[in-house]
């Protein structure tokens, strides 16, 4: 495909200005407003080539244009993934309970195996071991509260943690 | 278009860009046409940009510029290792849930 004439990069300009203004207002950020324009705008330039081999006509861009989704279809789509995207990150789903439950138990009993042998070996010698072991302990009742942060998880991890905390301070 | 049919739809379009991914890079216009040629999933490039962009920014995905005969660069994707690990844990549901919908609507039918 040859140079593109004004009038037509003005009609891809709108298009790609639109999409962006709709994204905008559904609170998109900059850096992924652009990620989708310059998408679609590579997507319009490929329709293009694939359309016609020399300069295209008005006709041409408006030809794809119309092949394409109104910009107002990004609003709605963007939405509806933002909002399953929220849901996604704070509502942990039924079927993960069980092995996240499990593996948290596993982390906050190794916590707590690490933390009686760290005031074992704290008894003994107050520098050396005890600390690596309250900071392997507090990484564990950390990573307890992580992998599952139902009301149980949350209130062992965090009493391992403080605990631990306090035996290094 | 019907309600259910659209939340359906848009349910399973993120996990069909990670797995269209899964064996390499591809850029944004090819993972449509890929995509396209399913017609029950019925994507577009409204659909298909925006969760590129979503995964991209919670690092799934990775983009890499490259020169294109048309225009300015094409931007190709990539999945991370966090992406992988979130195709196979979307996947083990899909699954999950594909062996007990059909069941269920064996169970049901003539």
């Amino acid at each position: 495909m040859n140079t593109i004439g004004s009038d037509v990069r003005e009609r891809i300009d709108e298009h790609l200005d639109a999409i962006d203004r709709i994204l905008a207002a559904q609170g998109t950020s900059r850096a992924e407003r652009r990620n989708v324009t310059d998408d679609v705008e590579t997507q319009i330039l490929d329709m293009l080539a694939a359309r016609v081999t020399g300069s295209p006509a008005l006709a041409d861009i408006d030809a794809v244009l119309a092949e394409l989704d109104a910009p107002e279809a990004f609003g709605d789509a963007h939405n509806t993934n933002n909002q399953s995207h929220a849901k996604q990150s704070t509502v942990l789903p039924k079927s993960d309970w069980h092995r996240n439950g499990t593996l948290s138990v596993a982390l906050a009993l190794a916590a707590i195996v690490l933390l009686a042998l760290g005031l074992a070996i704290g008894a003994g010698s107050l520098v050396c071991g005890c600390g690596a072991f309250a900071i392997a302990a507090i990484v564990c009742g950390l990573f307890a509260i992580g992998t599952f942060r139902g009301k149980l998880g949350t209130a062992l991890g965090a009493v391992l943690a403080l605990v631990c905390v306090l035996m290094y301070s | 278009m019907r309600t259910w049919l659209a939340q359906l739809r848009k349910g399973v379009v993120e996990l069909a860009v990670l797995a269209a991914l899964r064996d390499g890079e591809a850029y944004g216009y090819e993972l449509l046409q890929q995509l396209g040629a399913i017609d029950a999933l019925e994507v577009s490039e409204s659909s298909i940009y925006p969760i590129l962009a979503r995964l991209t920014r919670d690092g799934l995905v990775k983009v890499r510029a490259a020169a294109s005969p048309s225009g300015p660069p094409r931007r190709y994707y990539r999945l991370t290792p966090s992406g992988r690990s979130r195709l196979r844990e979307m996947q083990a549901h899909f699954d999950d849930l594909e062996r007990g919908m059909s069941r269920l609507l064996k169970r049901g039918s003539p």
